[in-house]
C-alpha cells in the first residue's frame, strides 16, 4: 500500500529537523564551497581550466553531504532508539529512507547552486544553459550510490564513529577519483584504483557534460554506477535484516 | 495547495538561478572578422612582400594587394608597422588552459608532441573554422610510440608500448585511429652515455617510421643525444623534436639531414633552462614583463641541481648554426610546460635562442611560421596568403631589425577576430 501523503510528511519533517540544526547544515554546505574557492580558484596549481575545476569540485561537494547526512543521521537515530521507534510504527520504513534521501537532495541542490554561482562569478566559468541544467541533474541523481554508502555506514557504526569513518571513505575516494587534482596527473596505478570507485564514474559522467571526460563510454560509467547502487542496496538490505534479529 | 505553491516557487527559483548563470557569448557571424588592414610591411612566413594591404573575409585571408582595395569592409588603418602570421609553437604538451595561455603571447597554433588523445579530438574541429576563439589551434601526436617503461610512460597517461618491430604497423594504426595527426617516436641509442629510460630498438624505430610513411604520415623522433639523432635520421625520420648537446653535430649527421631533408626542432629554450637557467630572468627584466602566477611557477621549476660542463651550451648553439648553414629546416618549439618553460612565453625565448645561434631575423620568423606549417602540412596556418586563416600579429615597425618587438605585439588576430 503506497501512501504518498505519508512520504511527503516524513520528508517534510525530516527537512524541518535539519533546518533546526544549523550547526550541522551550515558547515556541511560551506565546506565544499570553501574548498572549491581555495583549491579550485585561488590556489589552482594544476592549471586545470575553470570549467574543469568547477565540475570536479561540484562532484566533490555533492557526494559528501549525501554520505554525511545519511551516516550521521541514521547512526544517531539508532543510538537514540529513534530508529527502533520508527520500525515499530505503522509507517513503512522506506518512507524514512526516502525522506532522508530527499533532504540530501535539497542539501546537494543548495551546494550545487552556490558552487555554480561562485564559479560563474569568480572563476569566469561559462557553460551553455543545457550544460548547466544537465550538469545539475547528473550531479543530483548521481548522489544515490553515495547516499547508500552513507546509509550502510550509518547502519554499521556508532553515532560517534560515523562522521570519522565517513571522512576516511570520502576524502581518499575523492582524491583517488581525481576530484582534487585532475586524474591524468596522478600515477597510473591510481587510474586502476579509480575504475573501482563510484566517485570516479560519477565525476566522469559530469565531465562528459562539458566534454572533459577521459573519453570512456558514458554507458560504461552509467553501468558502473547502477552496479554500485544495486550492490549497495543488497548490502544495506542484508545489514538491515541482521539488525532486526 | 500551499505546498504545491511552495514547490513551484522553489523550482522556479532554482531555474531562475541556473538560467542566469554565465553562458559563452554566441559566436559572432560575419562582419567582425572581415576587414582590410594596411599599410603594413608584410612578412608572409617566407619573405617580405611588396603588397601592403591584407583583405580578411570572415576570418580567411582572401587577398594581398599593393593598393588599398576598394571594398565595402571595415578598414583598419596602420602606419607601416609589421604584419606576420600568428606564431606556431612546434613542440608543446597542452592541457587545461594551455591553448588560451599560448594565445596571450601571439602563439595562434601549437603542435602537441604527446598528450591526451581526447583533448586533441575535442579541439580538432576548431582548426578549420574561423569562429571567435580564445585559444590556439592544436595539431598533435596524441600518444607517442615508446618501449615498455620507456620515456613517455612516466606521466600518468597510459601508453600502449612497442616491443617488437612486427607490432609497429598496428601501433601506428592505433594512434591514427585515436586521432593522431602524425607519429611521434621516442628513441635512445643503446650506448647513450647519459642515464635514460628503456628504449625501443633500432629495428623497431625503423619499422615504426616505415609504417608511418606507408600510412602517408609524418614520423618524428624524440632524441636527446648525438648517437640517437644519427640513428633516427638513418632510420628515415622526417624530423627530430629535440636537439642535443653532448657534442656538436658531426659532418656526417649534417650531410645526412641535408640529403634526407630532415627537419629539427632544437628546443634550445628548454636546454638553456637545464644548462644555464639565465635567459628567462634576463628577458623578463629587459622586456619588463610580468607573467601570470602559474606561468611563473612553471618557469621557476628546475631539472635539479646537476652541473653541466659549460661547453654543452656552446655545442647546442653550434649544432643549430651548422644545421641552418647546411639548409636543414629549423622549427621553433618550446617543449612547454616542462621545467623552466611556460606556454607562449617560451616560444619567444626560443626565438631569442635561434638568433643567438646565428639565424638571421627572417629565418627566425620562418622557423615559427611557415617552416612548421610546411613540415607538418598544416592546411590553413602559418602563412599570410590567400586561403589561410587570419591568424595575424601586428608588430612595431622596427621588427624588420629587432625581434624583441614580438614581446609587445600591438594587435593579435585569431580567426580574424582581434583579441
Amino acid at each position: 500500500m503506497f501512501n504518498a501523503n505519508l512520504y511527503a510528511k516524513e520528508a517534510g519533517y525530516d527537512l524541518l529537523s535539519l533546518w533546526r540544526t544549523p550547526a550541522f547544515f551550515l558547515p556541511a554546505i560551506l565546506f565544499p564551497v570553501t574548498f572549491y574557492i581555495f583549491f579550485g580558484i585561488v590556489f589552482n596549481f594544476s592549471s586545470g581550466s575553470g570549467q574543469y575545476m568547477l565540475v570536479s569540485y561540484a562532484c566533490f561537494g555533492m557526494m559528501g553531504p549525501a554520505m554525511f547526512n545519511y551516516a550521521t543521521a541514521v547512526a544517531s537515530d539508532r543510538a537514540h532508539g529513534w530508529l527502533t521507534l520508527k520500525r515499530v510504527a505503522p509507517m513503512p520504513l522506506s518512507a524514512y529512507v526516502a525522506a532522508k534521501y530527499f533532504s540530501s537532495l535539497v542539501f546537494a541542490l543548495c551546494i550545487a547552486l552556490i558552487l555554480f554561482v561562485t564559479g560563474g562569478v569568480f572563476a569566469g566559468v561559462e557553460l551553455y544553459t543545457w550544460q548547466w541544467l544537465t550538469l545539475l541533474l547528473v550531479l543530483l541523481i548521481g548522489t544515490l550510490p553515495f547516499a547508500l554508502i552513507g546509509l550502510l555506514l550509518g547502519l554499521c557504526l556508532s553515532d560517534k564513529g560515523a562522521p570519522a569513518v565517513v571522512n576516511l571513505v570520502y576524502l581518499p575516494m575523492a582524491f583517488l577519483s581525481g576530484l582534487w587534482v585532475p586524474i591524468q596527473f596522478l600515477p597510473e596505478t591510481v587510474q586502476y584504483i579509480a575504475y573501482g570507485l563510484p566517485a570516479y564514474h560519477y565525476a566522469q559522467l559530469a565531465h562528459a557534460v562539458i566534454g572533459t571526460s577521459q573519453g570512456h563510454s558514458i554507458w560504461l560509467h552509467l553501468a558502473a554506477l547502477v552496479g554500485f547502487t544495486l550492490l549497495l542496496t543488497a548490502i544495506v538490505r542484508w545489514r538491515y535484516q541482521r539488525l532486526s534479529h | 495547495m500551499k505546498k504545491i505553491l511552495l514547490l513551484i516557487a522553489v523550482v522556479s527559483a532554482v531555474l531562475a538561478i541556473v538560467l542566469s548563470l554565465p553562458t559563452p557569448k554566441p559566436a559572432d557571424v560575419g562582419s567582425d572578422n572581415s576587414f582590410v588592414v594596411g599599410p603594413v610591411n608584410i612578412f608572409d612566413g617566407e619573405k617580405w612582400r611588396d603588397e601592403k594591404f591584407v583583405v580578411v573575409h570572415e576570418g580567411w585571408i582572401t587577398e594581398l594587394s599593393v593598393q588599398r582595395p576598394d571594398l565595402d569592409l571595415p578598414y583598419r588603418e596602420t602606419q607601416g608597422q609589421v604584419l606576420i602570421p600568428g606564431l606556431i609553437d612546434a613542440h608543446v604538451h597542452v592541457w587545461g588552459d594551455a591553448l588560451a595561455q599560448s594565445l596571450d603571447f601571439g602563439v595562434t597554433t601549437v603542435i602537441d608532441m604527446f598528450g591526451d588523445p581526447n583533448f586533441l579530438q575535442q579541439h580538432k574541429a576548431a582548426r578549420a573554422e574561423t569562429q571567435q576563439a580564445k585559444h590556439a589551434d592544436i595539431f598533435g601526436a596524441g600518444l607517442l610510440v615508446t618501449a615498455p617503461n620507456g620515456h613517455g610512460t612516466q606521466y600518468g597517461i597510459s601508453v600502449p608500448t612497442l616491443s617488437a618491430p612486427s607490432a609497429a604497423p598496428e601501433a601506428v594504426a592505433e594512434r591514427l585511429d585515436s586521432g593522431s595527426d602524425f607519429i611521434k617516436i621516442v628513441y635512445t641509442h643503446a650506448d647513450a652515455v647519459y642515464q635514460h629510460a628503456p628504449s625501443i630498438s633500432y629495428a623497431e624505430l625503423e619499422a615504426t617510421i616505415k609504417a608511418a610513411h606507408q600510412a602517408q604520415q609524418v614520423a618524428v623522433v624524440h632524441v636527446a643525444d648525438h648517437a640517437s639523432a644519427v640513428d633516427a635520421v638513418k632510420a628515415g625520420a622526417d624530423g627530430l623534436v629535440h636537439s642535443f648537446f653532448d657534442r656538436p653535430a658531426s659532418d656526417e649527421l649534417v650531410q645526412l639531414m641535408r640529403s634526407n631533408g630532415t627537419f629539427i626542432i632544437p628546443t634550445m629554450a628548454l636546454y638553456e633552462g637545464m644548462l644555464r637557467g639565465e635567459l628567462n630572468e634576463t628577458l623578463l627584466t629587459a622586456e619588463n614583463i610580468k607573467l601570470p602566477a602559474s606561468a611563473q611557477a612553471s618557469l621557476n621549476q628546475s631539472f635539479g641541481n646537476t652541473q653541466f660542463p659549460t661547453h654543452f651550451y656552446d655545442n647546442l648553439l653550434l649544432t643549430t648554426e651548422r644545421l641552418y648553414q647546411a639548409g636543414v629546416p629549423i622549427l621553433a618549439g618550446s617543449d612547454a610546460p616542462n621545467p623552466s618553460t611556460a606556454h607562449g612565453w617560451s616560444l619567444l625565448v626560443e626565438l631569442e635562442m635561434l638568433q643567438r645561434a646565428g639565424l638571421p631575423l627572417e629565418a627566425v620568423l620562418h622557423a615559427a611560421t611557415a617552416a612548421p606549417a610546411q613540415a607538418f602540412a598544416l592546411p590553413h596556418q602559418g602563412r599570410i596568403a590567400e586561403g589561410m586563416k587570419a591568424d595575424l600579429l601586428l608588430l612595431d615597425a622596427d621588427t624588420t631589425t629587432n625581434l624583441r618587438a614580438l614581446f609587445h605585439p600591438q594587435a593579435v588576430w585569431k580567426n580574424g577576430f582581434q583579441l
